[in-house]
């Protein structure tokens, strides 16, 4: 995971020095990122995980712009059943806010200028 | 799910990790968060966990959190957490488990912030008499960026 995230990172700073704000990128490993621009100029950042009535939720969002998903990660058999979810996000030095979740989503949120 | 309504009566939310500071405050952050849930019967059980961390040029703060809950109808419920604070490195882990007339439902979270190293687990597994156990696994572990 620790690769693949770092992995992550490296290839989201080569998106991010080259692309501009809103789109829809595809990362090496397969995750389809999107890539949007804030204005903001700050970067701070909450992660919020909400569990409970059979469903595990969780969103980053950041000051100025914001991303979120829910529900991922689910089996079942009979009548029981689990549901996990999970997602980590590093803001790096330059201010840019990488998200990566369980369902296999991602985001980029770059400042603007 | 035989009891959705048992599930609203355990609704747990979570605000935490949260990294206040501006980029100009922290040259490099990160959060990670993991949670799960896990019914089965008349049993459920959940756990989640989260951390933060930030970087500025005098040092890293972090923060870790975690929390849970279990209900059963007529059996036995129970919850724990615990969070230890061990120089740099912060751990925090609930356990959560019910269990009524064969049923069972567990749901357990580990949380650490070691450095500049996020990892949280959450393993969740639940069981019913005359079927196969169902489990899942979710972790997120990152390193903050080198300044």
């Amino acid at each position: 995971m620790t690769s693949t995230f770092r992995t992550l990172i490296a290839t989201a700073a080569m998106v991010t020095a080259s692309c501009a704000a809103a789109e829809e990128i595809k990362l090496a490993d397969g995750t389809s990122c999107t890539l949007t621009e804030e204005h903001s100029g700050s970067t701070g950042m909450s992660t919020t995980v909400t569990a409970g009535n059979g469903q595990v939720t969780a969103s980053t969002t950041s000051r100025g712009g914001s991303t979120s998903s829910s529900s991922a990660s689910t089996s079942s058999a009979g009548s029981g059943s689990v549901n996990s979810y999970s997602s980590a996000s590093v803001t790096r030095p330059d201010g840019t806010v990488i998200t990566k979740r369980s369902d296999g989503t991602c985001s980029i949120i770059k400042p603007g200028k | 799910m035989k009891r959705p309504e048992l599930f609203s009566a355990i609704a747990l939310s979570f605000l935490l990790a949260t990294v206040h500071a501006t980029a100009q405050d922290c040259s490099a952050a990160g959060t990670v968060a993991t949670g799960g849930s896990a019914s089965a019967g008349g049993t459920s059980a959940s756990s989640l966990g989260t951390a933060g961390s930030c970087q500025t040029d005098g040092g890293t703060s972090s923060s870790v959190g975690s929390g849970g809950s279990a209900t059963a109808d007529g059996g036995r419920a129970m919850s724990k957490t615990h969070v230890n604070d061990n120089a740099d490195r912060l751990k925090a882990q609930t356990k959560s488990q019910a269990v009524d007339k064969g049923s069972f439902s567990k749901s357990r979270t580990q949380t650490t912030t070691n450095g500049d190293t996020l990892q949280s687990t959450t393993r969740t597994m639940s069981h019913e008499p005359g079927q196969k156990p169902v489990k899942n696994t979710t972790q997120q572990k990152i390193v903050l960026p080198e300044q």
